[in-house]
Formats: structure tokens, sequence, C-alpha cells
């Protein structure tokens, strides 16, 4: 798949590495999301306030490193890129300290408003984040304007946040999240901290969507209020879905789909939300595990009897989810 | 009748037929601009103009018929052979569902992917800033005609925007103007402003404030009510309206919430207790709202058709758009800029002799064109064309199924009245740009 994303920007015209960022980018945003969704099994309906976050803290601090000439230097430009999973990571400890006592439904609703509570607070406090004008301008060093230079840091980027991700997940901590998603009361019993876990789980979670809003606003060249809306965490929910929440890889998955669609679709016609609409639907129905939860079962099923699944414990996650 | 007449023929029969369904119009209208109808032009390339307008979400509404309206324009001037009469025009839209980072990313696709020579749009202003960003990077032609927020020609100013439409200061500078007249014959003291808490919002109030404050300093504002767009009661700010008695009230209100807020207001009896001069009442309200809309009510246009019905372009206009879409489908303002902006391309082109970007903005700068609001001139500071604001009172005209501005009540602001701030404060406002 590495190798797959190393070659997008041979791809003909320079339009397709644009989308090749857009993917890596929401699909760190969507791999955030499923540490929430997949592992610890609560779904949230406020993450994108964590990328927006990340993306205006970003914004901010480039804004104020950029030079009298209105350029930025590459040291500043990387400075202002480390300001966004800090600033989150904080926001997400604030939040999630009161979201981690609630579970389900519940946990969701309180998500979606500190979401949108932070959307308002961006959106109408214009002497701090320019309201709903956003902040524009966050033109990045020569060498960064390169869509294909802005693409591999991109991908650098990202697969190292995959690769801490990946180790966070494989640890007693990412199996404990896994209990904690399976049976929460049993982890209690067997002297898991529960909310401690959960507390952290957040935290970490938050860090790589603010990591993902960081690149976006260079990467746009603005940043705008609508970064942190619910629509925006409807899209790493929505990928997620469509990848399969139960593989690691699975949002990722979800984000080259649906990024691509979306890139295709809007050439042709402006039914774009009916087209998106009608995949959720089928998914939901019909593939509950996702794309990958497709293949997981036709790679089961090819295999001889008695074969296991490979082992890996959070493999059935979305199916799970949607039988209960 | 040759067989792209027919064509064309066919396609006017076809928006007649399927007004709703203006996209697939758009499409029909922007292939038959690549049909070799233009044999003799054929050999020039045709010039892709990218259309960022919102066909879903808040600016849908308002947009509409400029989305079916722009291909029968284009359709007309490529009966002409296109610009400078040998480069028919393809239109390529796009939706940017009122969201900056949507109308950004498809931005990117018209210019990277289908290449591009021009972009005419957004609605929202925030939608047109994050937008300005990806054309000045690829120098890329950009004409406004809707969003309206003075930073798109000051504070985030690029040579590769033109602005066709009377921006946000003013805008409130011409319900000042309006007001203060009304105020010094009426005798008010005190009012009180309503505003969507958002950068429209905010801008017009503020230039409406700064510039009263200057005009009649004797008038006070006695309260401030701000509520989030998409309101759907507004009880709450009605009556804490009418318990400040002020003599009147201002509003910067638009949109979907300007429907509902009237619509509320007039139920509850506030424009009989409280005058409500210079609430944004474009020509979409005149029609959409002509059952609800409170008659004697004071509104403010950008382009109303019915301003300038002796010009010979609203003339033309106003035929072939109700030829095309039925006979009581006026245009309304946003149509009306979106026409004038076409207009400027058109002209901006053969003033240059060429379609390129750098030679039409070099054209353009402080240029006079022929619009549907007659002669006008663009700023050279800025590239805002000097177009009028419009203040009437809203009353049943016989001559049309909906209301309209009464014509002896009718003021024409012109920009130069309200022409804030002076170009050596807009140099001043322009970020500097790597």
């Amino acid at each position: 798949m590495i190798v797959l994303f190393a070659l997008v920007p041979w791809l003909p015209g320079e339009f397709w590495t644009h989308v090749g960022t857009e993917i890596l980018i929401f699909g760190l945003f969507a791999m955030s999301f499923n540490l929430l969704y997949g592992y610890m099994g609560q779904i949230s309906f406020g993450h994108a306030a964590f990328f927006g976050i990340g993306a205006y803290a970003t914004a901010m601090l480039f804004t104020a490193l950029k030079t009298s000439a209105g350029d930025i230097g590459v040291a500043e430009f990387l400075l202002s890129l480390l300001a966004g999973p800090p600033v989150a990571a904080a926001a997400a400890l604030f939040i999630g300290f009161f979201c981690v006592r609630l579970t389900g439904i519940y946990f969701a609703m309180l998500t979606l408003a500190f979401g949108e509570m932070l959307f308002y607070i961006v959106f109408s406090w214009y002497s701090f984040t320019k309201g709903d004008d956003g902040i524009q301008g966050l033109l990045p060093p020569a060498f960064f304007q390169d869509s294909d230079n802005f693409y591999y840091f991109t991908l650098a980027i990202v697969i190292l946040a995959l690769f801490v991700m990946w180790r966070i997940t494989e640890s007693p901590f990412g199996l404990t999240l896994r209990t904690l998603r399976d049976n929460q009361r049993r982890a209690a019993f067997l002297g898991t901290n529960v909310k401690a876990h959960m507390l952290a789980n957040f935290v970490i979670a938050g860090t790589f969507a603010g990591l993902a809003g960081a690149l976006w606003g260079p990467f746009s060249r603005s940043v705008n209020p609508g970064l942190l809306g619910w629509g925006e965490s409807g899209i790493a929910v929505f990928m997620t879905l469509i990848g399969g929440a139960g593989a690691f890889i699975g949002p990722i998955v979800g984000s080259v789909i649906y990024t691509m669609l979306q890139a295709v679709v809007k050439m042709y016609t402006i039914y774009w939300p009916l087209t998106i609409g009608s995949v959720i639907l089928v998914i939901v129905l019909f593939a509950p595990g996702g794309i990958l939860g497709i293949v997981e079962r036709r790679l089961r099923a090819a295999r001889p009897e008695g074969g296991t699944n490979g082992g890996d414990p959070v493999a059935g996650a979305g199916e799970t989810e949607s039988r209960q | 009748m040759g067989t792209t007449d027919r064509k064309l023929e066919a396609l006017m029969e076809h928006l007649r037929l399927s007004r709703r369904d203006f996209v697939f119009g758009g499409l029909a209208a922007g292939a038959l601009t690549l049909t070799p109808r233009f044999a003799a032009a054929q050999a020039a390339k045709p010039y892709k103009l990218g259309v960022l307008l919102p066909s879903t979400g808040t600016g849908a509404n308002y947009m509409a018929h400029c989305i079916k309206g722009l291909p029968v324009a284009i359709a007309e001037l490529n009966k002409r052979g296109g610009l400078l009469g040998k480069h028919p025009v393809q239109m390529i839209y796009r939706d940017t569902e009122t969201k900056p980072d949507v109308g950004a990313r498809e931005a990117k696709s018209l210019i990277l992917n289908d290449k591009v020579d021009g972009i005419f749009g957004t609605y929202s202003s925030a939608v047109a800033l994050a937008v300005q960003e990806i054309i000045h990077e690829h120098k890329v032609l950009h004409f406004a005609a809707t969003s309206n927020s003075s930073k798109i020609t000051q504070d985030n100013y690029t040579p590769y925007t033109y602005q066709f439409c009377p921006d946000s200061n003013m805008q409130s500078g011409a319900v000042v103007v309006a007001v203060a007249k009304m105020a010094k014959k009426s005798n008010w003291k005190t009012y009180v402003s309503l505003g969507q808490d958002y950068e429209w919002g905010r801008d017009t109030h503020k230039g409406f404030t700064t510039g009263l404050a200057k005009v009649a300093p004797g008038i006070k504002e006695a309260r401030q009510l701000w509520f989030k767009l998409g309101e759907t009661d507004f009880t709450s700010y009605i009556t804490a309206i009418m318990a400040a008695k002020p003599d009147f009230m201002f509003g910067a209100v638009a949109g979907k919430d300007a429907q509902t807020f009237m619509q509320q207001a007039g139920q509850m009896g506030l424009f009989k207790r409280v005058p409500f001069p210079g609430g944004l009442i474009p020509v979409n309200d005149l029609k959409q709202q002509r059952k609800t809309l409170p008659r004697g009510i004071i509104g403010l246009a950008r382009c109303p058709f019915f301003a300038h019905l002796k010009e010979p372009i609203m003339q033309a206009y106003i035929k072939r758009d109700l030829a095309a879409f039925g006979k009581d489908d006026y245009p309304d303002d946003w149509a009306c800029m979106y026409y004038d902006a076409l207009g400027g391309l058109e002209q901006g082109a053969k003033k240059a002799g060429s379609i390129s970007t750098e030679a039409i903005i070099k054209a353009l700068k402080g240029a006079t064109i022929d619009t549907c609001r007659g002669k006008r001139a663009f700023r050279t500071c800025s590239n805002q064309l000097e177009v009028p604001s419009y203040v009437g009172e809203v009353w049943d005209s016989p001559d049309y199924p909906f209301p309209i501005y009464k014509p002896d009540t009718l003021v024409y602001v012109e920009a130069k009245e309200v022409w804030t701030p002076t170009c050596e404060e807009v140099e001043k406002l322009k970020k500097k740009r790597a």
C-alpha cells in the first residue's frame, strides 16, 4: 500500500496529487477517529473539533511567524505544524474528562455538544479566530508549495503517525481498549481503570486528529470554522464505515474510496450528497464490516477448514457494533 | 437553419420545459459551446469558465437563477462567436455547498483538472476568501458578484479578483445615507440592531454604525441583538426590539433567515411599531415572499431589474430570461450581477485583444464597462465596480405579479457617495502576499 501511495505523483495531472494529499490527511483523521470507535467501542460525533483546533493552532502560529513580506521560512513552517497536536491534545484532555464518564449514545451526544460548542466559539470570536471568515494566506515555503513535495512530506508524516498508532494499538494499552470495547464491566471487575484508559485514548485520538488538522491548513491555504463542525466529524465516520472499523487500515481505505469518489462524482454531477448517502446505505445494510470486512470474510472462506482468522483481535469491531 | 442553430433552439426549448433542472441545462449549454456551430472560430481555443456557486447549503436558494441563467447568457454570447468573436465560452459548474473548504477544493479541481481560464463565484464571502488563495496562487482570473465582504477587495486583495457587487461597506453606507434622510424627516433618535452572527452580518453592522455616527451623531444605538445562522424562532428577538422602544431598527439579515424574520416580525406587528429601513430585500425575496412580505417596509437591494428598465442591456437581459424561463421569472439581483460579470469578461477580452488572464486584468484595471446598471468603472485600487445600492419601499405594482420598490421612493445611492475606505486606506489594509 505504501508503494502505491508513493506512486501517486506519477499519475498524470497535478490534480490527483492534491487528491492523494487529501486522502492521506483525511485518512489520518479517520484513523484517529477509529481509535475511539473501532478500538474503544465509542462513537464520537465531535471528533472534528480536534481536527479543527489543530488546524487553527497551526494557522495562528503560521500567521504570527510570517515575515513582513508575507512569506514564511522552512523552520517557522515546521514549527507551526508542531503547534497543532499539543493544542488539540489539551482540548481533548479537557473535553475527554467529561465525555469518558459516559458511554454509548450519551458519549456520542456529549462529544457532539462539545464539538458544536467549539465550532460556535471559533465561528463567533472575530478578534481571535477571525470568525466565519477563517484564516487565509497559509502558503507554505516555496519547497512545500510544489504539490509533489508537499505530498511526500505528508506521506512521511502519515506513515510515521500510523506506525505510532499501530504500536499503541498492539500494546497492552491497546489490548485493554479492546476489552473495554467488548465488556467494560468485566474490565473494571478485573481491576482496569476504565475512565483513565478511555481518557488516555481520547487524548491520543485528539492528538492525531490535531496532527491531521495541522497538515490541512497549509495544504488548503486557509482554515475555516467548518473544519470543527459536525459535518466534518461525519466524514471521519463515513470513511471508517466504508473502509471498515475492524481493520487497522480500514479508515485509510475508506478515505481512498470516499475522497476519490468525491473528486470524480463532483466533476459530473451536483448529486454528491445523494451518491455518498447511497454508498453508506449499501455499506450499512449489506457490508457492515466495510470493504475490508468483505475482503476478510472472503479470505476466511478461502482458508482450509479449521483455519483461524489470523488472530486480529480488532476484526469484526464494526460488525459487533451493528449486531448490538 | 444549421445543425447547431437547431441545437440552440432545442436548448432554449429544454430550458423552458425543465426550469427546475437548471443543472442539466447548464451542462447542455456547456456542451453546446463545444459544438462545431462556430466553425469559423473552431481554430481558436475555447475559453473555459469555471462557475463556483452553491446548489446545496444556505446559498442554494439565492443562486438558482444564476446557475440556470448563466448557460443561457453564455449560449447567447457563443452565438456571436464567444470572446473576441472566436473563443466560445465553455462553462464548467461546481457546487461549493456553501462551504469554504469545498469551495477551495473545487477551485483546485477546476484549475488543475479542467484547466479553466477564469472562475466566477462564489455566494458566501467566507468561501470567496478561501477560493482567492487558490486563484491567486495559480494566477487565474476571478470575478466575484455575490459574496460582498469588503475584505475580498481590500484585506484579502489579489489583482486577479474583480468585484461586481456593491461590497458590505457600500451597502451599509447606502442604508446610512437613506436612514439619515429619514431620521431627519421623522426626528429619530434611537435604534436597535439585529444581525446574523457571522462575517457579513458583523461587517454590515459595523459599516452602518460607523457611517451613521458620522452623518447623524445624535442617533444612538440602544441595543445590539445577534442571532445564529439558521435561526427558526425570532420571538425573543422581536420581543426585545419592541421592549427597547427604538425609533427604528437596523437589520443585517439576509437569505432564509431574513424570510423567517420578516414573516414572524410581520405576524407579531413589529413593523407597525418600529420602522425597519434597510433590510436586504432582493428580487428573490420580493418574488418568493410576495404574499407575506409586509408592504411599506423599506428594503435594500443590490441589482434590482426594475431600477434600470431604461438600460438597453437590462432590457435585453430581461427579455431573454423571460423567454427562457417563463413570463414571471424575472432575473434576480444575483443573476443580474453575474450577467454583468459575463459582460465584463467579454468587454475585458475585447479591450485586451486577448483571452489571457494577465491581459484581461490589465485591460480591466480602472476600466469603464457597460452593464445592466449603466456605464460603471472599476476602482483602481481594489477592482471594485462602482455600482449603486438601492433603497426603497416595498409596494404592489400593477405591472408585476410580485411587489417591487415603489418608484417614487427608490433611492439610488451611488458608489462614490459611500466610497469607504479611501484608496490610501485600502492600500494599508491589503495583506502582503508571498
